[in-house]
């Protein structure tokens, strides 16, 4: 008879005991900050909810949800990947220099709705330049193209060059171009985060800059581009961090306008009225670009009150926008002491309407969700 | 249920554990009856009113036995028979009627315009694997090879066993009929068992599932090059066999456990230097199923050469069609009937001549492009993916075969190895060196296996990770 120890009998029965009492014993987590959702708590145990299955689906999310130790096996999971030379886990590229990129192919490009976008914007600055408004638009790169050296190598991605040139046809003149400004300014600091798909203040600030510069005048443009900073929080860890919860990413900066900081302002965000842009409170939480506005609203309005009766007649500008534009309205009330933001994934009016009261109109859109979004600008989507 | 879900691993298992081996060894009536009650809350998990399907079919079958059973005692065939193809053609009736009626009505209206509504039937789990199971039991009856079984809990428990239930290996109940009625529980099997639920647990979800990615984005990617269409390719054919004999070796694992010893349902079938070998290497269960059930009673190689390639035929349009319930699973089958065939006529003896590599290679091209007949349910798409590997796009290589090649280089080599007996070889050295050291032999397989068993969990677990895309916002 063969000598057995029957040692992995009792490993492995650790071990499933292990998960198995551990997740009943510690307590429900209610919400994960690092994937911005609730968490499955555990659910009732009623005979039609077992016989319809919601009963079983719920308590199998419940123990991925609340699983002992889930962050950790999470990691475990990106370090072993990471290791192994898979530098494409969930979504993301791990670049050279701790930097992590989203990760978008042609798969994931919808190229026809792209186009249908770039249409509906089209026809939209027809209707503005008819009324004497003056339209702009500035596609926002993905960090992936401004960053591409740093990507893995043959890595895969949709091809961004031609989405600009597209969207250079369509709106000529009217096109903001800032890909030279952010490639050539990325050697001075970061221009896009990390760990986070946004630009950076520096981004944002180098990105107002060629919007001034066009707008107003090249002196502005250059004053906007010297501005001072202010860093407000230096330990952001933002959403390409969540989906990979690597340690090696490192955290970011988040840096704005010295000048918004002070400025007294009156923010009006759907209905509501604050005293300035930046909602402090959310840099203690996880999502800290949250501290421009709390986070996106269909309507929000912004007015410097700073010297406002000394100041001559300025011009109003309505900027249509996804979040990038957060982060880069603080640069631009300077100029534009009176802004305007629709986020037309929540805005549910007749764009055209309101920009009747203006005098300029921003568009500023990451490529990705020109692709992604449905952007309805004329007419109520319901 | 699925093995690799947390509710399987963190509840059922442990659950079910307990209240099997709580129950004295000499008690086996009352084990079975907690493996049914368990198999039953198994198959019905999520779904349960498929337990309903379940137990008609145990019911039928039971009592169908046991009429063939009796008519067989005093050798009564001619009365038998009848019943058995009753019995039979009850079996495929609800095996067609769950799988089929959909494929069967839209067929029609593509060839007749008929417009007929398809019901939209959902297959419940499981139900090609044990309708094979329980049609062996009557049949095998009925050729005085088993006893009916009287004892409707064992019966059932035969029928409902959850290792196999899902996904097989397909049990024969001559196989398994004396475990089910008297069965001990030696540590030394419980200790296999574990090690092969391990071993399966790790190629389902470390390989299996981390490779499926690679044959998704090639594959959906409009024009690719040759290189990638076959590393695309190649990358599906880890996937299903990962996938496909992980769980058969979770399943015989945890069979195992509970005291019954399954035969095996695959044997390295990458390594085949013909397809005739590939198909005694996979899926062995289904194969072997095939054979004893269809091809010998159609007259096998008994009744002349035409009859027998025309008998080759049926089968592996059966074999096709009991993959799914679509075309190109039936086009599937033909390519491997007439692969078959040839091979019969003339290729085995081309590839007696030649030096082992070619059988090797030859097997496994014909291989590698069956599985994209398989994994492509439209018929053209396939065609036009297989042009792809032979360079329709004009390119040899692209960046996208550079990238994948680089970032997936060790998982492919894990996976080539994974697919050849080196690692059991190198296991059997290293258990053969340290026998007499049995304690540092347990040790270094116990952490070897515990860090599959940890990976994998890590891996698993990670699947629910899913950071809800407000960064869009």
């Amino acid at each position: 008879m063969k000598k057995k120890s029957y040692i992995l009998i009792y490993a492995a029965a650790a071990f499933i005991i292990f998960l198995s009492i551990g997740t009943l014993l510690i307590p429900d987590v209610v919400f994960s900050p690092d994937e911005n959702r609730y968490l499955t708590e555990k659910p009732d145990f009623t005979v039609k909810r077992v016989l319809d299955g919601t009963f079983e689906r719920k308590y199998e999310e419940y123990l991925s949800d609340q699983i002992i130790g889930r962050n950790r096996w999470v990691e475990a999971k990106s370090l072993t990947e990471a290791a192994l030379g898979i530098n494409d886990i969930n979504g993301v590229y791990l670049c050279t220099g701790g930097r992590a990129v989203e990760r978008i192919t042609e798969n994931d490009f919808d190229w026809s709705n792209y186009e249908k976008n770039l249409q509906r914007i089209e026809d939209f600055t027809e209707i503005c330049t008819e009324q004497e408004i003056n339209v702009h638009i500035m596609p926002v790169p993905t960090g992936a193209y401004v960053y591409r050296e740093f990507l893995p190598d043959n890595a895969i991605m949709f091809d961004e060059g031609k989405a600009f040139s597209q969207a250079a046809d369509a709106f000529g003149s009217n096109m903001i171009d800032i890909r030279n400004s952010l490639m050539a300014g990325k050697h001075g600091g970061d221009v896009f985060f990390k760990t986070d798909h946004h630009w950076t203040g520096r981004g944002a600030r180098l990105a107002a800059a060629e919007f001034i510069g066009t707008a107003v005048n090249k002196a502005a443009a250059e004053k906007v581009r010297s501005c001072d900073t202010e860093i407000i929080s230096s330990e952001f860890k933002g959403t390409l961090y969540s989906k990979v919860l690597l340690k090696t990413l490192g955290t970011d900066i988040i840096e704005t306008s010295a000048y918004a900081r002070k400025a007294d302002m009156k923010v009006e965000i759907e209905g509501e009225e604050y005293d300035s842009l930046y909602f402090d409170e959310n840099l203690n939480k996880k999502d800290k670009y949250a501290v421009y506005f709390g986070g996106n609203y269909g309507l929000v309005k912004i007015r410097a009150t700073a010297g406002e009766k000394e100041r001559k007649e300025s011009e109003k500008l309505l900027i249509v926008k996804d979040s990038f534009a957060n982060s880069m309205v603080p640069f631009l009330l300077n100029d534009f002491p009176e802004i305007t933001m629709v986020d037309t994934r929540f805005y549910r009016g007749d764009i055209s309407r309101i920009a009747e009261e203006y005098d300029r109109v921003l568009f500023v859109y990451s490529v990705n969700n020109l692709s992604e979004e449905k952007i309805v600008l004329t007419g109520s989507l319901s | 249920m699925v093995f690799s879900s947390s509710v399987f691993l963190m509840t059922f298992i442990p659950v079910t554990l307990l209240a099997y081996f709580i129950v004295p060894e000499r008690f086996v009536k009352v084990r079975n009856v907690v493996l049914l009650t368990a198999s039953l809350i198994f198959y019905g998990w999520g779904e349960p009113k498929y337990i309903l399907i379940m137990l008609f079919s145990i019911v039928f079958n039971y009592v169908c036995g046991l009429i063939i059973g009796k008519e067989i005692n005093i050798n009564n065939k001619h009365r038998a028979k009848p019943m058995l193809i009753f019995c039979v053609l009850g079996n495929l009736a609800i095996l067609g009627f769950f799988k089929y009626t959909d494929f069967v009505l839209e067929t029609v209206n593509q060839l007749t315009a008929a417009g007929l509504t398809l019901p939209g039937i959902a297959l419940p789990i499981g139900i090609s694997f044990y309708t094979f199971q329980t049609m062996s039991y009557v049949i095998d009856v009925y050729r005085n090879k088993v006893k009916a079984q009287k004892n409707i809990i064992i019966f059932g428990t035969y029928v409902t066993l959850f290792p196999q239930l899902i996904a097989g290996p397909i049990v024969r109940y001559s196989d398994v009929e004396a475990m089910l009625i008297d069965r001990k529980t030696r540590p030394e099997q419980v200790e296999d068992g574990i090690r092969r639920f391990i071993i399966g647990f790790g190629k389902k979800v470390l390989l299996a599932n981390q490779i499926y990615p690679v044959w998704m984005e090639l594959s959906s990617m409009e024009n690719i090059s040759a290189a990638s269409a076959w590393l695309g390719a190649a990358a599906f054919t880890f996937q299903i066999y990962f996938d496909f004999s992980g769980y058969s070796d979770m399943a015989i694992g945890l069979g195992k456990i509970f005291g019954f010893d399954y035969l095996e349902n695959f044997n390295y079938p990458y390594i085949s230097r013909s397809i005739t070998e590939f198909w005694r290497r996979w899926h062995m269960s289904l194969s072997s199923w095939f054979k004893e059930y269809v091809y010998i009673p159609l007259g096998g190689n008994k009744k002349g050469l035409p009859r027998q390639l025309a008998n080759i035929l049926i089968v592996w349009i059966l074999t096709g069609l009991w993959h799914g319930a679509s075309w190109n699973f039936v086009a599937w089958g033909i390519y491997y009937g007439i692969i078959l065939i040839a091979e019969k006529l003339c290729i085995l003896k081309v590839l007696k001549k030649c030096p082992p590599g070619v059988g090797h290679v030859y097997s496994i091209v014909i291989i590698v492009i069956g599985w994209v007949i398989f994994a492509v349910d439209d018929l053209s798409e396939a065609i036009r993916y297989i042009g792809m590997m032979f360079g329709s796009s004009g390119n040899l290589t692209d960046t996208a075969f550079s990238y994948f090649l680089e970032s997936r280089i060790w998982l492919i080599i894990a996976c080539a190895i994974g697919s050849t007996p080196l690692v059991r070889k190198v296991c059997g050295i290293i258990s053969k060196r340290l026998r007499e050291r049995y304690i540092l032999l347990g040790v270094v397989e116990t952490v070897f296996l515990m860090a599959i068993f940890v990976f994998s969990m890590a891996f698993l677990v990670s699947g629910s990770y899913n950071p809800f895309l407000y960064f869009r916002f």
